[in-house]
């Protein structure tokens, strides 16, 4: 019978523990199984054994059968050396089990080394009963244990992993219902102000109070842009399609540029808005549009959150190593300042300090995140710096090479307000302008905007319908949106482009498709120029002067 | 401890005579099933004097040596140990949760220093006996010592068999916290072991349903043949079985005795315990009267407990094991009595047994064993 009780320890635990992946229930089992074949009534796993100046330290990863061992579970032991050892052994030394502090006298341990992390002791109180030696039972047994305890380690930090990423991926979504729920607020209100104002204006007595509403609706409209703009961006740096557009700037112009956008707005709150730079701060090349961005969003919140005193932009560069400056701006406000439990969480996606901030200050939470992405997509960093009540740095720091000293490097001068409506208007010569949009308001637009600085337009809805027009007028240039049915923007430029007399008819995009790749493919099917709806007027007019002003 | 006939006056001189000046004073009450309908009769007058009252219907009384299906063990104490009742134990938290919970309340007051030891009377219809005595004793540990003993029907028929001075409940486990002499509770089943293990292959809670990768009654019936020339049927399966239970081995070289008490219609069997899922199995043969020394065991380990013999022994005797040894059931008891060195015995018999053969080793449910320790009045 004796084979049979060895066998019957052994597939019975090895049974158990092949079964059980989660470690302390795998011990708990274990010790169980190990009672139940023994005569002992304590057992104890002890982990993480390691050599001390008294012998050896454990940790004592689970008990059964004496209270005060169970209640110390996670606790740390100092044992005399000889109770932990590599053979299995049945030790007859009560002094060996004092490390544990009991008030049961145990006489007897009967010693299991499962691993070099853990290791079993069964605990008695006398001589256990067994006619066969315990040791040569449960040697078998060792190393599967060690294999399962092997197996439910990985499992558990396994778990633990997925447990991390479960927890990440439920605060994402939570972050994400919340950033939904705050695009539906940011989105929603300007749509008020428009439909409330729209209403107004309707119903205004005098061109004052006409004008009043209609500005409401324009700003309104502005906010929504900025809105949309946002989501694109973070859905375009999301998807990885976000590409940059380098060109050689000055930093200090765009310090000065941002500061001068932001002028306004500083002194409706009374606050002093100024630029800090030293002289020569060297010509760079970078996707300054971006930068501008950034600056921008730092600035807009620093105005935002700054009751009084000033926003200062600031610019500094010093030599990088590989021929890269690194030039590093900053926007530092005298505002409420940000406690270091917000800041950590500043620039994460979806997040704003807080929901009260939300609904004081508004904004979609978007800005900080777009901005560090941004400062990544180009090398370098951005952040924060802040303390509650002293006010706020919010700085990027870029990785940036020279810009080379060319012509090119010379912003061409171009006419801008007043100015440039007066330059588009002094280019009419009688010939008209092409526009090809299927959304009649839209051609109603774009054609008033023309009629205000002299140029007559022919509207179609087609692709088609453009080409059937230019092979019986005479037009200076054609606005082509892209999707339009019968024949889109694109089909129409390929084939339009393919005729030698319209090979430089000048065609400029303009598309509710706002992605780079769009843009690509207006481009590649000959188009000149692109612009993005909804149309800023100054930037319609800029095109239309660039394509159509005589070149030199 | 007081054998009592059912009937007003007996039982009032009874409480008069052992509690009539212990106002904390109390009965914990042996009661056959064949008298349970005098159960309102005996919560009446402990009612009546304020006494607390708790107990099991078993399905006979232990008296001298004899089984008898009439009157009542009294065992009063003057002052009441702490105890609990937890009926309907399969609803809401588990079962074990509410055990743990209802002794941590009684410990507390109770601990003086001494050990108690948690005297479990349980419903033998609860299907997860063995395990809910593995979770106490993981929250529980060595706080306490344990024994126990359950209820019911021989029957195996459901039966509320535990009581106090109110109700009587089924589904339920009553615990006592008992200090004293009377705490020293053994066990013993005297089985040997076969040549020949067996794996159960699949089980499931109480049932059988695979030894040997074969559907149970088949390798059952086989071995009975083959081993003991004992041809086994589903009418006779009780009948014989209760003679051949199945021992669950122990590297210790033990068994855990489960008896298959039923026959499925899948051909599982169904035992009064847990068999755990891949446990080696032992056929056993069950000993004759007197084999194996059970009775002198027993009574060796009262002494080796360090007490003396009293005059009254408390024992309670494994219904299947009378049903396997019929009139030489007697015997044993007798054997056991003159072994003790007590004048007289008192008990029930018992559908399942519980505690440990070792001093303090690790608690398990048994079948077919022997609880006993010696009475003094507390």
């Amino acid at each position: 019978m004796r084979r049979e009780q060895i066998l019957s320890v052994l597939y019975d635990l090895s049974l158990t523990i092949g079964s059980e992946l989660d470690l302390d229930t795998l011990l708990r089992k274990s010790l169980q199984r190990l009672l139940f074949h023994t005569s002992f009534p304590v057992a104890v796993a002890l982990s993480e054994p390691q050599a001390c100046a008294e012998g050896d330290s454990a940790c004592m990863a689970a008990a059964i059968g004496d209270y005060m061992l169970s209640e110390r579970v996670g606790s740390r032991f100092t044992l005399p050396a000889g109770l932990l050892g590599k053979e299995v052994a049945l030790l007859a030394d009560a002094r060996l089990l004092q490390g544990f502090a009991l008030d049961q006298q145990y006489t007897h341990c009967l010693r299991l080394p499962v691993d070099q992390d853990c290791c079993i002791l069964l605990l008695a109180l006398a001589e256990p009963a067994s006619d066969m030696p315990l040791t040569q039972v449960f040697q078998p047994l060792l190393g599967n244990l060690s294999r399962a305890l092997m197996l439910c380690r990985n499992n558990a930090r396994l778990t633990q992993r997925l447990a991390e990423d479960r927890d990440q991926a439920r605060a994402e979504t939570h972050a994400k219902s919340d950033f939904l729920a705050s695009m539906s607020h940011e989105i929603r209100a300007p749509l008020n102000v428009v439909l409330g104002a729209t209403h107004l204006a309707r119903r205004a007595e005098s061109a004052e109070k006409r004008d009043a509403a209609l500005s409401r609706i324009e700003g309104a409209g502005k906010h929504l842009l900025s809105v949309v703009d946002d989501i694109l961006d973070l859905s375009r740096i999301e998807a990885g399609k976000l590409t940059l557009a380098p060109q050689a700037f000055l930093a200090g112009d765009v310090l000065r540029e941002v500061a001068s956008l932001l002028a306004d707005k500083a002194s409706e709150k009374q606050l002093n808005i100024r630029c800090d730079f030293p002289s020569g701060l060297p010509l760079l090349l970078g996707d300054v549009a971006r930068l501008r961005q950034i600056l921008l969003n730092f600035a807009n919140n620093a105005l935002k959150f700054t009751a009084q005193g000033e926003v200062i932009l600031r610019a500094r560069s010093e030599t990088a190593l590989a021929g890269l400056m690194r030039l590093r701006l900053e926007v530092e406000d005298s505002g409420m300042g940000i406690a270091p439990e917000v800041l950590a969480r500043l620039f994460e996606p979806f997040r704003q300090a807080d929901a009260a901030i939300y609904r004081q200050f508004g904004g979609s939470g978007l800005g900080l995140m777009i901005s560090r992405q941004l400062a990544r997509l180009m090398g370098g960093e951005a952040g924060a710096c802040s303390e509650p009540g002293q006010g706020s740095i919010f700085w990027v720091e870029l990785p940036l090479p020279l810009a080379p000293l060319t012509a090119d490097s010379a912003q061409p001068s171009l006419p801008s307000g007043d100015a440039l409506e007066d330059a588009v208007r002094a280019l009419a010569d009688g010939r008209s302008i092409l526009l090809a949009e299927d959304e009649p308001i839209n051609a109603e637009i774009v054609s008033a905007l023309l009629a205000e600085v002299g140029w007559p337009v022919t509207a179609v809805a087609n692709g088609q319908a453009a080409l059937d027009a230019l092979s019986t007028g005479s037009y200076a240039l054609v606005l082509m949106d892209m999707q339009m049915p019968v024949m889109d923007g694109l089909e129409a430029t390929r084939r339009l482009r393919s005729q030698p007399a319209w090979a430089h008819l000048p065609v400029v995009a303009m598309t509710a498709n706002v992605f780079t790749e769009d843009k690509q493919a207006c481009l590649a099917a000959g188009m000149n120029d692109f612009l993005t709806k909804p149309v800023d007027p100054e930037a319609f007019y800029l095109a239309i002067y660039r394509w159509l002003v005589p070149a030199g | 401890m007081h054998y009592v006939v059912l009937e007003a006056q007996a039982i009032s001189a009874c409480l008069q005579a052992c509690l009539a000046d212990a106002p904390a004073g109390g009965v914990v009450a042996l009661l056959p099933e064949a008298e349970k309908q005098h159960l309102p009769l005996l919560q009446s007058l402990c009612k009546a004097r304020g006494l607390a009252l708790v107990g099991g219907i078993f399905p006979a009384l232990v008296q001298g040596q004899a089984f008898i299906q009439h009157g009542v063990w009294l065992l009063p104490y003057r002052q009441m140990p702490p105890f609990f009742l937890v009926p309907a134990l399969d609803q809401g938290l588990s079962g074990a949760e509410k055990i743990v919970g209802a002794v941590r309340c009684a410990l507390s007051p109770a601990v003086n220093g001494e050990k108690p030891l948690l005297f479990l009377m349980c419903d033998s219809m609860l299907p997860n006996i063995a395990s809910l005595l593995d979770e106490v004793y993981l929250a529980l540990s060595n706080r306490v010592d344990y024994a126990g003993v359950n209820a019911g029907s021989e029957s195996f028929q459901p039966m509320p068999c535990l009581f106090d001075a109110e109700q009587v409940y089924a589904d339920a486990v009553l615990g006592l916290l008992l200090s004293g002499e009377a705490s020293a509770f053994q066990i013993e089943h005297g089985f040997a072991l076969p040549d020949h293990a067996l794996t159960a292959t699949s089980t499931h809670g109480n049932c059988i349903n695979m030894i040997d990768w074969r559907p149970a009654f088949e390798a059952y019936r086989e071995i009975l043949e083959q081993e003991y020339g004992v041809r086994l049927t589903a009418e006779n399966f009780y009948q014989h079985a209760v003679h051949f239970p199945i021992g669950i081995l122990r590297a210790s070289g033990d068994v855990v005795v489960r008896i298959p008490v039923a026959l499925t219609p899948e051909g599982a069997l169904f035992c009064v315990g847990e068999i755990p899922e891949n446990a080696m199995l032992v056929v056993l043969r069950a000993p004759d009267a007197g084999a194996g020394d059970c009775p002198q065991k027993l009574a060796d380990k009262l002494r080796g407990a360090g007490q003396t013999a009293s005059a009254q022994l408390l024992t309670f005797y494994c219904a299947g094991r009378r049903l396997h040894l019929g009139d030489a059931a007697t015997q044993e008891l007798g054997q056991l009595l003159a072994a003790s060195g007590a004048q007289t015995q008192g008990g029930a018999l018992s559908l399942g047994e519980i505690g440990s053969v070792t001093p303090r080793g690790y608690p398990m449910f048994h079948n077919a064993a022997l609880v006993c320790a010696n009475w003094s009045a507390p």
